[in-house]
């Protein structure tokens, strides 16, 4: 399978396993004002979950932008990651 | 159990934790964590607050340094001196709250914790050539607290300082996360916290564990006896044999504190026998083991067999074994065993007995100490035993000494222990902490005994205790018990016959014994009958037997020399 859509999955896996949002409702524009669980704390977990299963290490900056999940996409590019 | 966190910080995230691994040791504890922002002040002197409404059995107070001393980095400006009176004020705060809460609270026990000593002072090298340091006057925080709460039953002090130590204190702290949320401890960390919350919580409840179960090949030395020839056994001070000579060292740390050492191996008995007792480099020695089974029968089975033998329950015993087969089994048969998951790699044996955190108590008594030692009379009593064809003359061959007194000060821990362990030969079944016992022996309308045994073999300390309560002319037995390590010596006859003679000295008519059946205590529900009580009322969860004074004429069990403290 191609490079980006691993990474797809991965993501959508994370967000499953951490704010309990099903993948088919996921979309660039998820955000804590769409998803329930997506609360303050979950969205620390979600860093945690999200820098373990990639490798990669934000800024406070950037934990500080996310406010959607395109926002996270483009933070991972940022890190070089294919997404 | 109704447990409590009361922490000056975000600490949520470990109530997922605490509930999966407790219910992994089966248990469903009611668990609340309270955040507190003005250093549990409030919380704890208010007696309506939550966490009084709450009315928890174990409080865990985790205040943290950056709330208590916010001001350490200004330490530096202040002489030695004046480092210890801010101390001093700091310390006689976490002392008020704390009181205050056992006042409150006097059955209950409060865990707090002591502080994370900061790696960084501004004086840096300097800071230990001062009088009092800053980093100094943090261990000097902790020494007092330590020093001040020792004896007393209802506070423990729990060692964060060595916790954030063992870990690393700066692997435990994202700062992102702490400047973003105030997180001070990593999701995985309190993961470790909360299994270090549960050692105090099953050690309060009594559930600590007393037995390692310990294969022999690829465990206590490398190589397999069978195939090579005791020479080549790898035990020693060369690698890999000084892997398995460590573990040996702190499993006889364990059976020096009390841990029973047993065998469970599959080899022929002679064989290795013969490497325990004659291989130089062997830590372990024979006399270390309250029972061995070196055969070919299967492990669960042998694991039962100890059980039974010990007179321990299975729950109570921790499996150690290389061989994954082997753990599967005893994972599948008794799941109740601890069964711990060495890998093959030797020179992590030792960390991982020390990690393991289920052989602790919160005060070792003088019995808990020797216990291992008991368990080795115990055995040259069986072979006595069996000598003697007449029960009643090896009793006498005894020279039994039993001295009976009342709950103090010195001895209160071992009674809450006793109640806290003893299954089987115990009426009632009550579990009681330290704080309940010292509260029920200043009680005029009650009084608290204890029994203490010996005999030619060795001294078995304080071997059980009986509770009652008076009322006029009156009474009721709330507790008795006798550890099953003496059972069928006659100690229960003497207790009781105390017991009575006591109350009728207190003019006390009548007394009234309970007995509540348990899946272990069968063996009781006769022992009032026999000793002349009259069946008083039958249900499916208590059978209550009254006694009538007068009527009373037994005496002493004639063999046995006893005291009266």
């Amino acid at each position: 399978m191609e490079e980006k859509t691993l990474n797809l999955q991965k993501l959508n896996g994370i967000l499953k396993s951490v704010i309990k949002i099903s993948p088919d409702l996921i979309n660039d524009k998820t955000s804590p004002e769409t998803a329930e669980n997506w609360d303050s704390f979950n969205g620390l977990m979600l860093v945690t979950e999200l820098e373990k299963g990639f490798s990669v290490r934000f800024t406070i900056d950037e934990i500080i932008a996310v406010t959607c999940v395109g926002d996270i996409k483009d933070s991972l590019r940022h890190h070089g990651i294919n997404i | 159990m109704k447990i409590a966190i009361l922490s000056t910080f975000t600490i949520q995230m470990i109530l997922p934790k605490l509930k999966e691994l407790s219910e992994k040791d089966g248990f469903n504890h009611e668990i609340k964590i309270f955040v507190s922002y003005n250093l549990c002040s409030k919380e704890l002197t208010d007696n309506q607050s939550e966490i009084y409404q709450f009315a928890p059995d174990v409080l865990f107070l985790f205040i943290d340094l950056d709330s208590l001393i916010p001001e350490y980095l200004d330490l530096v400006k202040i002489k030695s001196e004046e480092r210890r009176k801010v101390i001093d004020l700091k310390f006689s705060y976490l002392l008020a709250i704390v009181e205050k809460f056992t006042k409150e609270r006097p059955a209950s026990t409060i865990i707090i914790h002591n502080f994370s000593v900061p790696s960084y002072s501004p004086l840096g090298i300097a800071d230990n050539r001062e009088a009092v340091g800053l980093q100094r006057s943090i261990q000097d925080l902790n020494r007092r607290m330590e020093d001040y709460f020792k004896d007393n039953n209802s506070v423990l002090v729990f060692d964060y300082d060595g916790f954030t130590g063992s870990y690393g204190k700066k692997n435990i702290i994202d700062r992102r996360l702490y400047f973003l949320a105030d997180i001070k401890i990593k999701a995985e960390y309190l993961e470790l916290l909360a299994k270090n919350y549960l050692n105090y919580i099953n050690s309060l409840l009594g559930k600590s564990k007393k037995c390692l179960v310990l294969d022999l090949d690829n465990t206590l030395w490398g190589g397999i006896i069978g195939e090579d020839s005791p020479s080549n056994l790898k035990l020693g001070p060369n690698p890999p044999g000084n892997a398995y000579l460590e573990f040996q060292k702190v499993l006889l740390s364990l059976f020096n504190k009390g841990i029973l050492l047993t065998i469970n191996s599959k080899n022929n008995f002679d064989d290795a026998i013969k490497v325990i007792r004659e291989h130089p480099q062997m830590v372990l020695k024979e006399k270390n083991f309250s029972a061995i089974r070196i055969n070919w029968q299967d492990k669960a089975t042998n694991i039962r067999e100890i059980a039974e033998e010990l007179n321990i329950g299975t729950n109570s015993m921790v499996f150690i074994d290389d061989d994954q087969y082997n753990r599967m089994l005893v994972k599948s048969v008794l799941p109740e065993v601890l069964t711990v998951d060495i890998s093959n790699d030797p020179t992590m044996y030792a960390d991982i007995i020390k990690e393991l955190m289920v052989f602790d108590t919160a005060n070792l008594t003088q019995e808990d100490k020797v216990r291992s030692k008991l368990y080795a009379e115990e055995r040259e009593r069986r072979e006595l035993q069996h000598n003697l064809s007449d029960f009643n003359d090896f009793l006498q061959e005894l020279k039994m000494e039993i001295t009976i007194g009342k709950a103090d000060e010195s001895t209160i821990p071992r009674i809450s222990q006793l109640t806290q362990k003893t299954n089987q030969f115990n009426l009632t079944t009550r579990r009681y902490s330290e704080a309940e016992i010292k509260s029920l022996a200043s009680n005029t309308n009650s009084a608290v005994y204890h029994i203490h045994s010996k005999d030619r073999l060795g001294d078995a300390g304080i071997v059980g205790c009986a509770i009652i309560n008076i009322e006029n002319d009156s009474a009721t037995i709330d507790t008795f018990l006798i550890s099953c390590r003496v059972l069928g010596r006659k100690i229960e006859d003497a207790l009781l016959h105390h017991l009575i003679s006591e109350a009728k000295n207190r003019g006390v008519k009548a007394i009234i014994g309970s007995y509540l059946p348990t899946k272990k205590n069968a063996q009781t529900q006769n022992f009032y009958k026999h000793h002349g009580f009259d069946l008083l009322e039958e249900s499916a969860d208590q059978v209550l037997w009254i006694l009538n004074v007068e009527n009373y004429n037994s005496t002493w069990p004639e063999f046995i020399k006893i005291n009266i403290n």
